[in-house]
């Protein structure tokens, strides 16, 4: 496929048409020209000439314009997934981990979370990833993308302390809405990165169970336990009387979507590197990715042409007669 | 056909100008196809740009009289123009600005090779992901230069904002900076018109449902009122405990201009400078007049001046010679014809 990187530099191909007018050679006075015989060979070689000026100022302007060849893009099978990363934000993000050698002045989760995924995205890079954040609003952060710089300057910018609630619908519904209209190449992944849940109403759980169902995703949910903080995993104590626990309930809802879901509960960074290598090995299934081959310049090849019609009017030139001999 | 001159009339010939332009060409040519390149170092920026979201951006005044924008619209384009406008090897990060604090969203990225990520996050820059709706400029900026100091050291800060501070503040309490003022280069665009305008609360849809009111906005206490003891509210006289808590002169707070004022009170704080927005050449001038920056290599292909110039020297070589001058020049060469 030819491609052309300044098209507007084509209008410069009418300038092709002045060396059929101007053949730029010497000419010579003659006292009367019906006294010279007709020659096909002279005019045909002076109509060569005129030609060989227009192609050689032709492929001059095609390499101005800078012509090149664009292999169409190759499909290959490979494997990796389209994931988009949903990361929680909210203030609580930037306490500590749950573990129990806890202690001040440990690495926040959201710094660690930042860490661990800016490594995730560098050892997947056929996977496209998109970046979605959320607090008390969801944030657009990157459209699915295979540009991998990009995402991990995304990823990295999420290591900044959070603000605000943790509006895990809203995040989840941003998160689904990136694979709309998106040709289903490669297994969905919606990665869930949070340290905290609540409580979905009814509307938004039916939206969220929609979406999952119509984009084919699957849902991996990395919960972050907070220092003295409830895991999905606690169910609520009777004992205890009102207990709204919204990780436990969230986690119920999950199981309940009919996709296919996993939860991992990290309490300490070696636990949340273990949860995303764990999501790394899952997710290597077959996927249909396309590869654009490197371009081929023609620049050169128009400059080699237009060197060998300069070469050949030299040649002409050379061989001009400055006066009529004997 | 004539037989061939000698020798000397054809070297004769090869010195004609026409001649000489032909074999430049031909040079140009030749070298051209070996695509030399000369490398060039400049200096180029790492910037931070944050765009204010808070609801005072939605006011419509910028743009054209025929064709208001809001701000923060306005910001986007300016921002998505200014990309353009910058050498390859700048460096751009996004952030959005709510309530006291910047949130990153994309760290500094080559702008060339990811022009369209930073397309993709500029223009998905919206009011909606605001987590509050309190605009404390003064701590956002604060929180801006410490995001750089933190996550982006060596980036200089581009603050799209229009200046509003809400709730307003009572004199004497602007907060104030730990940092060392000019330690982080950077520039506070304002944005806004100088005649105060209504600011609109749009719903979940983006329509206006209606705009703030002097009511409205007097439902939000500034922060830092003077403490006074009951006993001198009771020397004051008046119901001074029940009085609204308002800064002085923020009746018309509900009106949003430009606040040049208090961003050349912030860039005296910080050592940032100001400039109201105009264009985005004028934004990528500000930008690049920044102090800070790093010096890369750039190539710069000399096979597009080598092609114009084998290209001019080929069509000079063929040009006719100007009329006038060619009847005046033309040499007399006697010649006797000979029929064959």
């Amino acid at each position: 496929m030819w491609s052309i990187d300044h098209p507007e530099a084509l209008w410069a191909l009418a300038l092709a048409v002045l060396p059929l007018f101007w053949h730029g050679q010497r000419t010579l006075a003659h006292g009367w020209l019906p006294g010279v015989p007709p020659d096909p060979a002279s005019r045909a070689l002076a109509l060569m000439l005129r030609v060989t000026g227009a192609l050689t100022v032709a492929a001059a302007v095609c390499a101005l314009a800078g012509v090149h060849r664009q292999g169409s893009a190759i499909e290959r099978v490979g494997t990796g997934a389209h994931i988009v990363i949903t990361l929680d934000r909210s203030a609580s993000m930037s306490d500590g981990f749950a573990g129990r050698s806890a202690q001040q002045g440990d690495e926040p989760k959201g710094r660690a979370a930042a860490r661990l995924l800016e490594d995730f995205v560098a050892e997947r890079p056929r996977d496209l990833f998109g970046m979605v954040s959320f607090s008390t609003a969801p944030v657009h952060g990157l459209t699915l993308t295979g540009d991998q710089d990009a995402v991990r300057a995304a990823v990295r910018a999420s290591a900044a302390p959070g603000v605000g609630l943790t509006n895990i619908a809203a995040g989840l519904t941003m998160a689904l809405e990136q694979f709309r209209d998106k040709p289903l190449t490669g297994s969905r992944v919606v990665l869930l990165v949070s340290d905290g849940a609540a409580q979905i109403d009814a509307r938004a759980q039916n939206q969220i169970r929609r979406l999952f169902a119509e984009n084919r995703s699957a849902l991996y949910w990395i919960f972050l336990r907070t220092a003295g903080g409830r895991g999905p995993s606690d169910p609520p104590d009777p004992e205890k009387g009102f207990d709204p626990a919204p990780e436990y309930f969230l986690n119920e809802y999950f199981r309940d979507l009919g996709v296919s879901y996993r939860l991992y509960e990290a309490d300490t960074p070696d636990a949340l590197a273990r949860a995303i290598a764990d999501v790394s090995r899952l997710q290597n299934q077959p996927l249909r990715y396309f590869e654009t081959p490197p371009r081929d310049e023609l620049a050169g090849f128009c400059l080699a042409i237009a060197l060998a019609g300069s070469l050949l009017l030299l040649l002409a030139r050379s061989l001009e007669v400055s006066a009529w001999s004997r | 056909m004539a037989a061939s001159p000698p020798l000397a009339l054809r070297l004769a010939g090869m010195r004609t100008a026409r001649f000489r332009l032909l074999c430049a060409a031909a040079l140009c040519f030749a070298v051209g196809i070996a695509d030399p390149g000369l490398h060039i170092e400049r200096t180029v920026g790492t910037y931070q740009m944050v765009f204010d979201i808070t609801q005072s951006m939605n006011t419509q005044d910028m743009g054209s009289a025929d064709a208001r924008v809001s701000r923060l619209e306005f910001a986007r384009t300016l921002a998505a123009g200014t990309l353009d406008r910058l050498p390859c090897g700048t460096h751009v990060g996004v952030s959005v600005f709510v309530e006291r604090k910047t949130q990153p969203l994309l760290m500094p990225v080559e702008v060339c090779a990811h022009r369209a990520a930073l397309q993709d996050s500029i223009s998905h820059i919206d009011w909606r992901m605001a987590w509050a709706a309190d605009s404390h400029l003064y701590y956002g900026t604060y929180s801006a230069l410490n995001d750089i100091r933190t996550l982006a050291p060596g980036a200089a800060l581009v603050f799209f904002t229009d200046g509003h501070q809400a709730p307003a503040l009572h004199t004497g309490r602007t907060p104030a900076w730990d940092g060392t003022p000019g330690d982080i280069p950077g520039v506070l665009i304002g944005l806004g018109g100088s005649t105060p305008e209504p600011v609109p609360k749009l719903g979940e849809k983006g329509r206006i449902d209606g705009y703030w009111t002097a009511e409205d906005t007097a439902g939000f206490a500034s922060a830092g009122a003077p403490t006074l003891s009951v006993a001198d509210m009771e020397r004051m006289g008046g119901d001074l405990r029940n009085a609204p808590q308002r800064a002085a002169g923020s009746d018309a707070d509900h009106l949003s201009r430009r606040r040049d004022d208090v961003l050349d009170d912030l860039a005296r704080l910080t050592g940032l400078g100001t400039a109201t927005a105009r264009s985005p050449e004028q934004i990528a001038a500000l930008l690049r007049a920044l102090p800070g920056g790093r010096l890369t290599a750039t190539r710069f292909s000399l096979r597009v001046p080598l092609t114009l110039a084998g290209l001019c020297a080929l069509l000079t070589s063929l040009a006719p010679r100007p009329t006038r001058q060619s009847a005046r020049q033309r040499p007399r060469i006697p010649f006797h014809f000979r029929s064959s």
